[in-house]
C-alpha cells in the first residue's frame, strides 16, 4: 500500500513519503515511452516494410509490371549482376562522390567564413544573419529554375557578364555541355547549402568559452594561432556533424539535378539518386532501380558506420 | 440480483438490435416510377489536359457520357504532362490505377506498357464497334503482336509557325523549301535592333529535341533506317542534318527547351519555329497583343510533312469496369467529339470523319493541305526504337547536340552515331 503524504509545516511544502517517491520514479519512464511507442512502431514499421519490399523487388527477374506480377516473377541475382557490371553505375557513383564533395566542402568553407564574420560585433549583424538564411527558405526547384535562367546560354545574365567583361563571346551552354554541366548543377546546390553550415558553425562559435581566447592572448597567440588552436578544435564536433549531415544531404540530392538536367547531358550529371529514378521511370526498370537502391544503401551504410566509429574515438581526431 | 439499470440496458440493446435488423430488411430503394435506381459507379480518367485549353472538351464529353449512363460519374485525375508517365506506371504497379488513361506520345509508351500488362487489349472491342474503320492508319502504332492496346486520339503534323509582321519587315516571303527556310532564318536574324533571331529550336535532352531533328530528316526525305539497319550517315539524312545544324547554330538562340523556344516566338524575339499545330491556339493566347495578330501557320517548308502521334487513350488492365471504360472511349472517339477537340486545339483528329473540321477554318487549312504528303517520323514498325526510346533518346541527344557545340564533321558524326546505336544493341 502507498504511504500517506506528509506535510512539512515549517516550510509549507507537501512532500511524498520517500518510499512512494522511489516507486513513482521507478515508473516515470512508462508515460513517455507509452506516448512514443506508437510513433516509433509506425516509423520502424514503414522503414522496414519499404526495405523488405525494396529487397524483394530487387531480386526479381521481371523489370516492370504490377506489384503482384513482380513479386511472383522468378527470383534472381541478375539485377545485382547487371548494376555491378554496368560501367554507368560506377560512373554515377563517381559523379555522386564529386557532387557530394563539391557541394559539401565549398558551402562549408563559405559558411565558415560567414559564420566567423557574423560572430563579430558589427552594425546590422542581426539583419545579415537573417538574410543569410534566405537561400535555405527557397524551394530547390525554384532556385534551380532561377539559376537556369541566370545561366541560360543566349539570354542569361552569367554569359552576358562574361561578354561585357570581355572574357567570352560564346553562348556557353552551362547545363547542356558535358564539360560544364556538373559544375552548373553544383552551383545552386552550393548556394542553397551555405545557410546550413553557417547556422551550425555560428552556433558552435557562440558556444566557445571566451576565456580560451583570453588565455591564448596571454600566451601571445595572434589571430591565426587563436583560430587554429582555439576556434577549430572547439568547433570540431560542429564541423564533424555539419559535414556528415551536409554530405548525406548532398549524396541523396535530387531536386536540383533532375529539375535542371535530368541527369544529362550524356549522363554527365547522373548521380546515383538520379540514376535510380531514371531507371525506374525513364527506362521502366523497376527491379533494376530497386537493386541499385539496395546497393547504394549498403555502400552508404558502410561509410556512415566507418565515420561513426571514427567519431567515437574523437571527432575529426587526426584531421584537425 | 437483477437491477433496474440492467433491465433498462437490456431493453435498450434489444430495441437497437431490432431497429438495425429492421433497417437491414427494408426493401431496396426505388425511383418514383418504381424501378430500381441505377448502380452508382465512378469512372476514373487520368490525364494531363484537364486544366488546359481542352477542359471544355472533357466537360462536354463527360457530361454526355454521364447522361447516357445514369448512375455513372466521371472523375478526372489531373496530372502534369511531365509526370503522367511516372504517375501511370506507379499507379499500375501499385494496383491503384484509373480506368482510362490518356497516353502521352503513345508511339513511345504504349509498347512498354502493353508488354508490362498495364493496358487492356481492345482489338475485339474495336472490331465489334466498327470504330476501327473510321480511324487513320496511324492507329497501327497502338498494336503489339497483332493486338490493339490503345486508340490514337489525335496526331500532329510539324507546321511552320511564323511572325508575319517580322517576315514582312525583313522583306522575306514565307519559305516553302529548305533553301528558302535557311535564307529566311538568316535574313530575320538580327531583327529588332540586333537582338532578334530568325528561328527557334528545342535545345535540350528531351524527346522534343529528338522529334524536331527527326522532323527535318523525314521532312527532307531522309531515310534514317534502310533495310532494317540504321542509316543516319545516308547522304539525304546528312544533308537534312546540315540544314538543321545551320539554322540551330547560326539563326537561333541556344539552350532553349520547348517552353523557352515557344516563349521566344510568342514574345516576338524569334521570327519562325517548327512546332505542332495544337500549340497554335495557346500561342495566340500567350503572345503579346502585337505578336498575337501576326502568328500564322504554314505548311512545313519540306517535301514531306513530318507526323508525330501526340496522344491516345488506353484502358487499364487492372480496371474492374473495362466495359464502362471502353464505352467512354466510344464517346471520346465519336465524330462530333473529335471535331470539337480539333476546334479547340488544332490537331489532326484520329477519326477521319472529323478531319474536315480543319478545312473549315482558314487558319488551320494548311494542316489539312500538308497531310497529303505526310509521313510518321517514327513509323509504327520501328518497334526496337520505340521500346528502347529512352536509350535511343540519350544517344541521339548526345550525338546531335555535339553538332551544335563543336565543329565536328556531320557525316563523320552520323557514322559514329549509327555505330553507337548498333553497339548499344538498339535495333530500329
Amino acid at each position: 500500500m502507498s504511504q500517506p503524504s506528509t506535510t512539512n509545516r515549517e516550510e509549507g511544502v507537501v512532500t511524498a513519503s520517500p518510499s512512494r517517491g522511489r516507486q513513482a520514479r521507478r515508473w516515470d519512464w512508462l508515460l513517455p515511452v507509452g506516448f512514443m511507442t506508437p510513433a516509433v512502431l509506425i516509423g520502424i514499421g514503414i522503414v522496414f516494410f519499404c526495405m523488405i519490399l525494396l529487397i524483394a523487388l530487387s531480386l526479381r527477374e521481371q523489370k516492370l509490371g504490377t506489384l503482384e506480377a513482380l513479386l511472383n516473377s522468378p527470383m534472381s541475382l541478375e539485377n545485382y549482376v547487371e548494376i555491378i557490371t554496368d560501367p554507368a553505375t560506377w560512373r554515377s557513383l563517381w559523379i555522386s562522390v564529386i557532387y557530394t564533395v563539391g557541394t559539401t566542402i565549398v558551402p562549408f568553407g563559405i559558411g565558415l567564413a560567414f559564420a566567423l564574420l557574423l560572430n563579430e560585433q558589427m552594425p546590422g549583424r542581426r539583419v545579415l544573419r537573417t538574410l543569410a538564411l534566405v537561400p535555405w527558405a527557397i524551394p530547390g526547384v525554384t532556385a534551380t529554375i532561377a539559376f537556369m535562367w541566370i545561366m541560360q546560354p543566349t539570354y542569361g545574365v552569367a554569359n552576358y557578364l562574361l561578354r561585357v567583361l570581355g572574357i567570352s563571346d560564346a553562348d556557353v551552354d552551362w547545363f547542356g555541355n558535358v564539360n560544364t554541366a556538373l559544375i552548373a548543377v553544383m552551383i545552386p546546390t552550393i548556394w542553397k547549402g551555405v545557410p546550413f553550415f553557417l547556422l551550425m558553425l555560428l552556433a558552435g562559435l557562440q558556444s566557445i568559452n571566451g576565456e580560451l581566447y583570453e588565455a591564448a592572448e596571454v600566451d601571445g597567440a595572434g589571430r591565426w594561432a587563436k583560430f587554429r588552436y582555439v576556434t577549430i578544435p572547439s568547433l570540431a564536433p560542429f564541423i564533424f556533424v555539419s559535414l556528415v549531415f551536409g554530405a548525406m544531404h548532398s549524396f541523396r540530392e535530387f531536386d536540383f539535378i533532375y529539375a535542371s538536367t535530368g541527369g544529362g547531358p550524356q549522363g554527365a550529371t547522373e548521380t546515383i539518386a538520379v540514376r535510380i529514378f531514371n531507371l525506374a521511370f525513364d527506362r521502366f526498370d523497376f527491379t533494376g532501380a530497386a537493386a541499385l537502391g539496395v546497393f547504394t544503401f549498403v555502400l552508404v551504410s558502410i561509410v556512415i558506420v566507418l565515420l561513426v566509429r571514427r567519431d567515437r574515438k574523437g571527432a575529426l581526431e587526426g584531421f584537425l | 440480483m437483477i437491477t433496474r439499470s440492467k433491465v433498462m440496458a437490456a431493453g435498450t440493446t434489444a430495441a437497437l438490435t431490432i431497429a438495425v435488423l429492421a433497417g437491414c430488411s427494408q426493401p431496396a430503394p426505388t425511383t418514383p416510377d418504381g424501378t430500381a435506381p441505377p448502380e452508382e459507379r465512378t469512372l476514373e480518367i487520368l490525364t494531363w489536359t484537364y486544366d488546359a485549353e481542352s477542359k471544355a472538351w472533357w466537360d462536354r464529353v463527360n457530361g454526355a457520357f454521364e447522361d447516357a449512363n445514369p448512375g455513372v460519374t466521371v472523375h478526372m485525375e489531373q496530372s502534369d504532362f511531365g509526370a503522367i508517365i511516372g504517375d501511370f506506371v506507379t499507379q499500375s504497379t501499385a494496383g491503384e490505377v484509373a480506368d482510362v488513361v490518356h497516353i502521352p506520345a503513345p508511339v513511345l509508351t504504349v509498347l512498354g506498357w502493353a508488354e508490362s500488362g498495364f493496358l487492356a487489349p481492345l482489338g475485339d472491342w474495336l472490331e465489334d464497334t466498327g470504330l476501327g474503320a473510321d480511324l487513320h492508319e496511324v492507329q497501327s502504332s497502338m498494336e503489339l503482336n497483332g493486338e490493339t492496346y490503345g486508340l490514337v486520339f489525335a496526331f500532329n503534323a510539324a507546321m511552320l509557325f511564323y511572325n508575319a509582321g517580322l517576315l514582312e519587315d525583313a522583306g522575306v516571303g514565307v519559305p516553302t523549301t529548305p533553301e528558302e527556310f535557311v535564307a529566311a532564318a538568316a535574313a530575320l536574324t538580327g531583327h529588332s535592333g540586333g537582338d532578334g533571331y530568325g528561328f527557334a529550336v528545342t535545345d535540350d535532352e528531351s524527346v522534343n529535341f529528338v522529334t524536331e531533328v527527326l522532323s527535318f530528316i523525314v521532312g527532307m526525305e531522309g531515310e534514317y533506317v534502310t533495310n532494317g539497319d540504321w542509316s543516319f550517315a545516308a547522304p539525304k539524312v546528312v544533308a537534312a542534318v546540315d540544314v538543321w545544324r545551320e539554322m540551330a547554330s547560326n539563326t537561333a538562340p541556344r539552350g532553349t527547351n520547348l517552353s523557352a523556344k515557344r516563349t521566344a516566338f510568342d514574345t516576338g524575339s524569334v521570327g519562325m519555329m517548327l512546332d505542332w499545330p495544337f500549340y497554335y491556339a495557346a500561342s495566340i493566347r500567350s503572345a503579346s497583343p502585337d505578336v498575337a495578330d501576326q502568328v500564322t501557320l504554314a505548311e512545313p517548308p519540306f517535301p514531306v510533312t513530318p507526323l508525330f502521334i501526340s496522344q491516345g487513350f488506353g484502358v487499364s488492365a487492372q480496371s474492374d469496369q473495362t466495359d464502362l471504360a471502353k464505352s467512354w472511349l466510344e464517346f471520346a472517339m465519336a465524330e462530333d467529339a473529335q471535331r470539337y477537340y480539333a476546334e479547340l486545339e488544332p490537331v489532326i483528329p484520329a477519326n477521319q470523319k472529323a478531319l474536315s473540321v480543319l478545312g473549315e477554318n482558314p487558319a488551320t487549312q494548311p494542316i489539312l493541305d500538308a497531310l497529303d504528303r505526310a509521313e510518321l517520323i517514327i513509323p509504327s514498325e520501328f518497334t526496337g526504337m520505340r521500346t528502347n526510346s529512352s536509350e535511343f533518346r540519350t544517344l541521339f541527344t548526345g550525338a546531335f547536340r555535339q553538332l551544335l557545340q563543336t565543329d565536328q564533321d556531320t557525316s563523320e558524326a552520323m557514322q559514329a552515331f549509327d555505330e553507337a546505336l548498333r553497339s548499344a544493341g538498339i535495333e530500329p
